[in-house]
């Protein structure tokens, strides 16, 4: 072993990490060489000294106790942020529900909903105006229905969830206005008879109000 | 006061107990980490007030995020982490607004006090040699040989604490070590000859 192969090792060496034949290789290149010899004593001495030297200064006696009061300050402080926080957050919380109920009621109002009157809409995708029958008739049976997060209706290729569907894929325009009419009715009066063998059936005592047969009957074809 | 190290077990506890707003718990693991954590960063900054404060705000930042400590990791690894995060902010800050360091030799107490008196004058020298070739490190090399000697870590723990892989934290050690024989290499040859002639001379 030379020099340059022996101080490869002085790391491994002073870390434990050296097997134990290349330590006896080590050390019998240090008996042979003065300048690793010195090296690798000094290196030694400077860890000795490291380890084993006592700290000239030390933390203060009431150091836990003026780091408690800290602590407790900080957790007094937080508790005020968070108060701080609920001070504002409530009446914003407030406002926004407020304000949500407000433009839903003046939302709603903006349907035309008068029965007989003759809606002009432009003529529409059947399959758009499927979906959109679908989905009003979906909101419809959710109000009335124990499943309220049943999102079938999403799906275009779920089976007709009314019976409004079966005419809509097919339907002329006057058909179409029809179905809506017929629908905007249905909101007014009460749901339909829907399909919905997914949900769990009604309660008996309390069943399903179901649109008279009247009201059907003074519908007329536009 | 020696301390005596903490069980897995019962730092774990202890960190449940500091959770549930157990003031004698959280008395309990600052007296354990108080001290290590103290000198480490003393050494790093050598400057009595600035190590306490920064000890202090390490023992708040982790007290403040204990929620998010994994008791899967020791929880002196996690404290050091913190104090050597606030170490490196202040002495970056200091290096634009130098302040004074404790370089004077500080009332010792009373055990090294006595261990001082009995050593001898080579000794002292040798002492006094080693610290300043350390305060001479880089920081990162002056952390890795603190924790590694001082604290008595493996690479592993102190590539943890300072989040650097454990190649790189073996790197920092092997440059230390030359640096810190380059600097000792001619007080140890010279000075040390020089003294030794001078008392011989004199008896």
């Amino acid at each position: 072993m030379n020099c340059t192969q022996a101080r490869q090792l002085f790391d491994a060496y002073l870390d434990g990490e050296l097997s134990s034949s290349l330590v006896t290789e080590l050390s019998a290149h240090r008996v042979r060489c003065a300048g690793c010899r010195r090296e690798l004593a000094l290196l030694e001495v400077t860890g000795r000294v490291l380890q084993i030297d006592q700290e000239p200064v030390q933390v203060g006696g009431d150091f836990t106790d003026r780091l408690l009061a800290c602590v407790e300050t900080e957790s007094n402080r937080w508790i005020h942020q968070v108060r701080r926080r609920l001070y504002l957050a409530v009446p914003l919380t407030a406002a926004a529900v407020i304000a949500l109920a407000v433009f839903g009621v003046f939302d709603r109002g903006t349907h035309p909903r008068v029965a007989g009157m003759k809606v002009e809409r432009p003529p529409m995708p059947a399959s758009h105006h499927s979906l959109d029958s679908r989905a009003v008739d979906a909101v419809l049976g959710t109000l009335n229905s124990d499943c309220p997060n049943d999102i079938s209706w999403l799906d275009e290729n779920a089976p007709a969830a009314s019976g409004l569907q079966s005419t809509d894929l097919n339907a002329d325009q006057s058909t179409q206005d029809l179905t809506l009419l017929k629908m905007l009715q249905l909101m007014d009066n009460g749901p339909s008879t829907n399909d919905r063998s997914s949900c769990p059936p009604h309660d008996a005592a309390t069943p399903l109000r179901q649109p008279s047969r009247d009201t059907d009957d003074k519908l007329e074809p536009l | 006061m020696e301390q005596v190290a903490l069980t897995r077990e019962h730092e774990r506890q202890l960190i449940q107990r500091v959770r549930k707003s157990d003031k004698a718990a959280l008395r309990e693991l600052i007296d354990q980490h108080k001290d290590r954590l103290f000198a480490f960063i003393w050494r790093m900054v050598r400057d009595h007030h600035e190590a306490e404060d920064i000890c202090q705000d390490a023992f708040l930042k982790a007290f403040a995020s204990l929620d998010t400590f994994s008791c899967d990791f020791r929880f002196s690894t996690w404290l050091f982490t913190i104090g050597y995060r606030v170490c490196l902010n202040r002495l970056r800050r200091r290096k634009s607004a130098p302040s004074a360091t404790d370089n004077l030799v500080l009332p010792a107490t009373s055990e090294a006090d006595a261990t001082s008196r009995l050593e001898s004058e080579d000794a002292a020298m040798l002492r006094g040699a080693v610290w300043s070739a350390v305060d001479r490190l880089s920081p990162p090399q002056r952390a890795v040989v603190l924790l590694f000697y001082k604290s008595a870590m493996g690479c592993q723990e102190i590539s943890e604490i300072l989040q650097l892989p454990s190649a790189t934290v073996k790197s920092h050690l092997h440059r230390a070590r030359t640096k810190l024989r380059e600097f000792l290499e001619p007080i140890a040859g010279q000075e040390f000859e020089n003294n030794r002639n001078q008392r011989q001379e004199a008896v």
